[in-house]
């Protein structure tokens, strides 16, 4: 009756917007709103800059839809890559012009483990080496321990659909956290379970290319929130090494990626389907990790509501990838649904994603309620040329210090990407990276403008 | 010509001409209202909500011929503050039976929303009421302009007015009361509250009605 009493003050309370569309906010102090030890950095994932990785991808890559389309725009693979499984040296001098303190990057597991219970050490040793000297150069590392990809053997048992798998990632995890935990207490241990699951099993965009089954893309998620359950305590118990010496040895997340889902119009329909998406993507995975309540619910296909043991209070604090907002509007004969949009005349990434800093403070007001801190664990844009991308960043820093102001705990900003990117099914075309890399002429670095505009707004962040 | 100008037309004709006293003793008779309104819309999220508020004018207009009901309304919503819900305009069209005693409504309505894709969104809507003597019971599938999702009141006749309670499905409260004024003239005052999955909407019109009080 109390939520039903909120919705009558609508009239009088709405949802308080910061209003930040259309504004291009100062350089000079920004970033001085964010707390004394922010953590400010950049991020990029194993199979996205890596190279030369063999897992489900890399077949993916090279197969097509079954109307011949490939399932990669312009029929890219990911390749090399930017290198970065051999360029380290030159990302981590990236990290340092850029004055960063943190770097999330993820350990690909099918390097790791290329076939089940057979280790790959150089490769383990690589990996340590990397977290020895990012804490060397002062930048905290920030570990994903799983992000999109699986392995050839993983996915042949079925990937995060079996039980097995849930017990080969626990040991994985074990295994990275022995080598890795004397250098690394940041763990996100999975990124976007959400987009992970809609992708293969909603949209059909990702391996393994289902389209439609809403119900099974529920129990991916759900197992996704198990696989987490069961890999923080693993964490816990194997890495007891503070490697910061702030008295705690792991902090443990996901990568949760949110979006707003706004209501075309006040239509029943329109505001029913955005609550429900909303909850479905967006609120049922802190809800989960922090309560330990799974609800996945869509009326008449899946409803998942369970108490999972260890899994309340399995999170430190939690990871948001924030980048767009979606208008839903109803239409029920689509398996998400709705159609969603973007508004004409909206500012958009060259992915056509609008652009809504707004977004950003609305989640950070929003979660606060769960009592975890927070880490923005990518946030970033597409942007050819390089142009769009100091004005988003300035935006958001904005909208983060909104949030900060009105209380929300954020520990942190990791911008996506540290150098460009393969980007999944939409290839090597969207430029995230705050360094261009030119894949024609040796995979060269280059600095984009949002460079010295990131450098600004660290040091004006308190020390 | 569509049912909902059709239904317009024939029911500004009905109230023109006064009802004959066999109409009147059906449950309900012919008439036109008009009414201003506030809208408040969005879904509720742990600890936060998205709301948007939207000015909603009305009009409405039923005749009622030997039985034969054509009804049809039309309802704005245009927000109030820029960056939310966009401006939409909802039609609704039924047709039906009235008798002594029972009335059902059968129609659809469509609401065109401005850059949205798609622009129209249509859906059912179904209306079904009794007189059991000293009071009534209404069902209802996204009834009053389409905006309300499965309702079911009771309405009760006094000699101040009609006035009707009801529960909106899952949870939520939808309220209406006829108040004559002079003659055929009366003020109708309706609200609704309710949540629909995560989401939430509340309503208050004030208006005018002019034919059967009814």
């Amino acid at each position: 009756m109390t939520r039903l009493l909120f919705g009558a003050l609508l009239f009088l309370a709405c949802a308080p917007r910061p209003g930040l569309d259309g504004t291009d906010p100062d350089l000079a102090t920004l970033g001085s709103g964010l707390p004394k030890g922010f953590l400010f950095g950049a991020a990029t994932a194993a199979h996205q800059v890596e190279g030369g990785n063999v897992n489900d991808w890399t077949d993916w890559e090279n197969s097509s839809f079954p109307n011949g389309t490939p399932h990669i725009k312009l029929g890219e693979v990911s390749g090399l890559a930017a290198d970065s499984w051999n360029r380290f040296d030159d990302d981590l001098l990236l990290l340092e012009q850029l004055h960063a303190n943190t770097y999330r990057f993820s350990v690909e597991w099918s390097r790791l483990e290329p076939q089940k219970g057979q280790w790959n050490q150089a490769a383990m040793d690589r990996y340590v080496d990397w977290a020895k000297r990012l804490r060397q150069k002062g930048i905290e590392p920030m570990v994903t321990l799983w992000h999109f990809t699986l392995p050839k053997w993983v996915r042949d048992q079925g990937g995060f659909l079996e039980d097995v798998t849930l017990a080969d990632f626990e040991a994985f995890s074990r295994r990275v956290a022995e080598q890795l935990g004397p250098h690394v207490d940041w763990w996100c241990t999975i990124n976007e379970p959400n987009v992970y699951a809609v992708k293969g099993w909603l949209a059909g965009e990702w391996p393994p290319g289902k389209k439609g089954e809403t119900a099974t893309q529920a129990q991916v998620i759900a197992n996704l929130f198990r696989a987490h359950g069961r890999v923080a305590k693993a964490l816990r118990e194997v890495d007891t090494w503070d490697a910061d010496g702030d008295g705690k040895a792991t902090l443990i997340s996901v990568a949760h990626h949110v979006r707003v889902f706004q209501p075309a119009t006040s239509s029943p329909l329109d505001t029913g389907i955005a609550g429900l998406t909303d909850d479905f993507f967006n609120e049922s995975v802190p809800r989960a990790l922090v309560t330990g309540h799974i609800k996945l619910s869509v009326p008449g296909t899946v409803d998942i509501d369970e108490w999972t043991p260890g899994l309340a209070g399995s999170i430190d604090w939690l990871g948001i990838n924030y980048y767009s907002r979606d208008i839903v509007r109803a239409d029920l004969g689509d398996p998400s649904l709705s159609k969603q949009f973007v508004r004409p005349g909206r500012p958009t990434s060259s992915l056509g994603w609008d652009l809504y800093p707004d977004g950003l403070a609305l989640f950070l007001t929003r979660f606060q309620s769960y009592g975890v801190p927070m880490v923005i664990t990518e946030n970033g844009i597409a942007d050819a040329d390089g142009s769009q991308r100091p004005k988003f960043l300035k935006q958001h820093v904005l909208a983060l210090e909104h949030a900060v102001a009105n209380g929300a705990n954020v520990k942190g900003y990791v911008h996506w990407a540290l150098i460009d990117n393969f980007e999944w099914a939409e290839g090597f075309t969207p430029r995230f990276g705050l360094f261009t890399v030119d894949y024609e002429h040796g995979r060269a670095r280059t600095a984009t403008p949002a460079v010295e505009t990131f450098r600004a707004i660290q040091s004006h962040i308190p020390r | 010509m569509s049912p909902l100008v059709l239904a317009l037309l024939l029911g500004a004709d009905a109230v023109a001409a006064p009802p004959s006293p066999a109409e009147t003793e059906r449950l309900l008779a012919s008439q036109v209202g008009v009414s201003l309104g506030l809208t408040g819309s969005g879904y509720q999220v742990h600890g936060s909500r998205w709301g948007d508020t939207l000015f909603s004018p009305a009009v409405t207009a039923r005749g009622v011929f030997k039985g034969f009901l054509v009804e049809g309304s039309v309802l704005g919503a245009f927000p109030v503050t820029s960056g939310g819900a966009a401006t939409a305009v909802t039609g609704l069209g039924r047709l039906g039976y009235v008798g002594h005693r029972f009335s059902l409504h059968v129609g659809a309505t469509a609401q065109w929303a401005n850059a949205s894709t798609p622009a129209f969104q249509v859906l059912p809507s179904l209306r079904l009421e009794g007189s059991f003597g000293l009071a009534g019971l209404s069902v209802g599938l996204f009834d009053f302009h389409g905006q309300v999702p499965l309702h079911l009141s009771a309405e009760v006749p006094t000699r101040f007015g009609h006035f009707s309670l009801g529960y909106v499905a899952p949870l939520g409260v939808v309220a209406t009361a006829d108040v004559p004024l002079t003659g055929a003239l009366g003020v109708r005052a309706q609200a609704w509250a309710y949540q629909l999955f995560d989401s939430q909407q509340a309503l208050f019109t004030l208006g005018l009605t002019y034919g059967g009080a009814r």
